[in-house]
């Protein structure tokens, strides 16, 4: 240890570089338009040892637990802030696209691949690693574009990436393991019992986590605030490892503990879901860095043919038909079901989930990863760049009212009587354009600031609300209908 | 003030036949006896309210409202459906009592906001949803009315 701490010193130092490049080129994205973790990995290339970098880096062990414990931290961002209402609406079909879709998907790609000169097994294999999505690649070029989906079709993706990742985990640890065991294929029976038996454990777990976490969190009193977010990562690690550890998807456990604790009361909610969603972003942001880091352009040149016929094959015939095969029971009408069959963009999933056959030694393994990659880059250019257009072309944006240039909030320890809600005002409501003094606030409810522009203006009884501002109001439980009834729908 | 005398009797159905929200407020409007011109006009602006929220605040109950320059003074309406309407309705139940108030754009008496929330007090008392189901004709719903002093 002659070299600490210079050792530890270059090595945060290297680190700090690459995260903040990350992050000042994260707006390269929003002009350019396509999915910020196409620019991570990009910069974890030029950092690499082909790039100007000169990083070595090729410990895929390394690379496979980092990117297991970000994703698993990812989803359960995902999961607290999944909407519970949306999800009960959309469960039955964002559910078949992750479970039938999941297979429908590796079914068509390995036939692809076997057209492409693969054995069946390895075909198999390579539909396996890419058939999970990724909404979050999605939802972040259409925030930076300003677009927001509509609600069913949104939930629809957001549900069915985070739900079919554990799908997709299962399905490639299997079949991996029985090459390796030199079976080649993997019998069909088994492997259904397999999928059951571990998604049935995952939601067990993930259950059982988030309602015990959820009862516990509330009835804890610790000395910090700061000391809750460690708590509810403690839930995740719990949910994960012991799902992981009773022969359970620990994907769908971590993803079922974040909704079912976001969807109860939670102590200091805001800041913990923010730092949730800080915790998420540096997990995206250091598992694509590594990624990037792990592949060599030039073995890469190999793998283009195959990758970008896969990645094609994917993209406009793959996905287009399993999505409308899932989701023509549930009568999505057709430029839903064309959007949800063209997004489907895959994230950093595929690329972790192909570093497995190669921890666990599978022939040829090494080639399937390059490929994967290709595949994944292709699906974030071609759909990808196209996620915004297709968004308008389709018109399946929603008209969100603008964001509030200020935000008011209520943090508590404890779940209060009560609620604090921002409203946007447009003139169709009966309170636009009436003075405060005439609106007939429930007895212990009240306006609590005004937002108009860059402008905070405190509520008289005189003021009177303009269509475009931004409004705060103070209710009760038991009022929050009737405020609804004159203020609308509260913004998120 | 009182509620009332804003209603009439044949501004009441109580066997409503439209089964979707938009034949449902269709309905509603037409109980208000416009021209065909105004009842489009209408129609628009209470759809535009409707995306804004729901006006549907639970307990199997709607009230939805808008102004226009279609009506020059304030216009009430009462609907029930039996069976129940999906209104995307906050408690995602359906709707069976349905309230139209329709304003116009300047009041000089300022009823329009007291008016909402009246019948949204009146809706709050716990006997009215299940008196509203107990209704056979117009008259008993004035009479209703009345008895709640509202």
């Amino acid at each position: 240890m002659v070299n600490e701490p210079a050792a530890t010193a270059l090595l945060l130092v290297t680190f700090g570089v690459l995260l903040a490049t990350a992050i000042l080129f994260s707006r390269v994205s929003e002009r350019v338009g396509v999915p910020v973790l196409l620019i991570f990995i990009i910069i974890g290339m030029l950092a690499g040892s082909e790039g100007v970098g000169g990083i070595v880096f090729e410990d895929y062990g390394f690379a496979f637990r980092v990117g297991t414990v970000a994703l698993a931290l990812i989803l359960f961002d995902g999961g607290l802030n999944t909407p519970m209402a949306g999800v009960r609406s959309v469960a039955a079909p964002a559910g078949i696209l992750a479970t039938v879709g999941v297979m429908g998907t590796m079914a068509l790609v390995a036939l692809a691949a076997r057209f492409l000169g693969y054995a069946p097994a390895p075909a198999l294999l390579l539909g396996a690693v890419v058939s999970s999505t990724d909404a979050a690649a999605v939802f972040a070029v259409l925030r930076s574009s300003g677009l927001n989906l509509k609600r069913r079709v949104g939930t629809t993706l957001e549900v069915e990436s985070g739900a079919n990742d554990p799908m997709a985990m299962i399905l490639t640890i299997a079949i991996t393991m029985s090459i390796v065991a030199g079976n080649g294929m993997p019998a069909a029976w088994p492997l259904l019992t397999e999928v059951v038996t571990q998604l049935a454990i995952g939601m067990l777990a993930g259950l059982v986590a988030g309602y015990g976490g959820r009862a516990l969190i509330n009835r804890l009193r610790l000395p910090a605030g700061g000391l809750y977010p460690i708590l509810t990562i403690s839930f995740a690690c719990l949910a994960f490892g012991v799902a992981t550890l009773s022969r359970g998807s620990g994907f769908l456990a971590v993803y079922v503990a974040g909704a079912v604790l976001g969807d109860g009361d939670l102590p200091y909610r805001r800041s913990l879901v923010r730092v949730h969603d800080a915790v998420a972003w540096l997990g995206q942001v250091v598992m694509f860095l590594l990624l990037g880091l792990l592949v060599s352009p030039s073995r890469l040149i190999d793998a283009a043919w195959p990758g970008l016929m896969i990645g094609l094959f994917l993209a406009f015939i793959a996905r287009p038909l399993v999505v409308a095969v899932c989701l023509a029971p549930f009568r999505y009408p057709l430029k839903e079901t064309v959007y949800v069959g063209w997004v489907g963009l895959r994230g950093a999933v595929p690329i972790i989930l192909a570093s497995f056959p190669i921890l666990a030694g599978a022939a040829g393994a090494e080639r399937m990863f390059d490929v994967v990659f290709f595949v994944v880059v292709v699906g974030a250019i071609i759909p990808g760049s196209t996620v915004s257009w297709v968004t308008r072309w389709l018109k399946l944006e929603s008209r969100e009212p603008p964001p509030s240039s200020a935000v008011l909030e209520i943090e508590s320890m404890r779940p209060l009587e009560g609620e604090l809600m921002s409203f946007y005002i447009e003139d169709a409501l009966p309170v636009a354009g009436v003075p405060m003094s005439e609106l007939p606030f429930p007895e212990g409810s009240a306006a609590t600031l005004i937002v108009r522009g860059q402008k905070l203006i405190a509520p008289r009884g005189g003021t009177v609300l303009l269509e475009g501002d931004h409004v705060f109001v103070f209710a009760r439980p038991a009022d929050l209908p009737f405020i609804q009834l004159l203020f609308g729908r509260p913004s998120d | 003030m009182e509620l009332r005398e804003f209603f009439s009797e044949d501004a009441v159905k109580l066997e409503l036949e439209g089964t979707t929200k938009d034949e449902v407020l269709k309905e509603l409007i037409a109980l208000l006896r416009l021209d065909e011109k105004s009842e489009g006009m209408l129609f628009k602006m209470l759809k535009r309210r409707e995306n804004l929220g729901s006006t549907g605040i639970g307990r199997g109950i709607a009230i939805p409202h808008c102004r226009s320059l279609v009506v020059n003074k304030l216009r009430v309406a009462f609907g029930r459906k039996t069976e129940g309407v999906d209104f995307k309705a906050i408690d995602e139940k359906p709707v069976h009592f349905f309230f139209l108030i329709v304003a116009p754009p300047l009041e000089v008496s300022n009823q329009y906001l007291p008016v909402l929330g009246k019948i949204a007090q009146f809706s709050k008392e716990p006997d009215v949803p299940q008196r509203l189901v107990g209704l056979t004709e117009p008259r008993q719903f004035m009479q209703l009315l009345e008895e709640k002093g509202v």
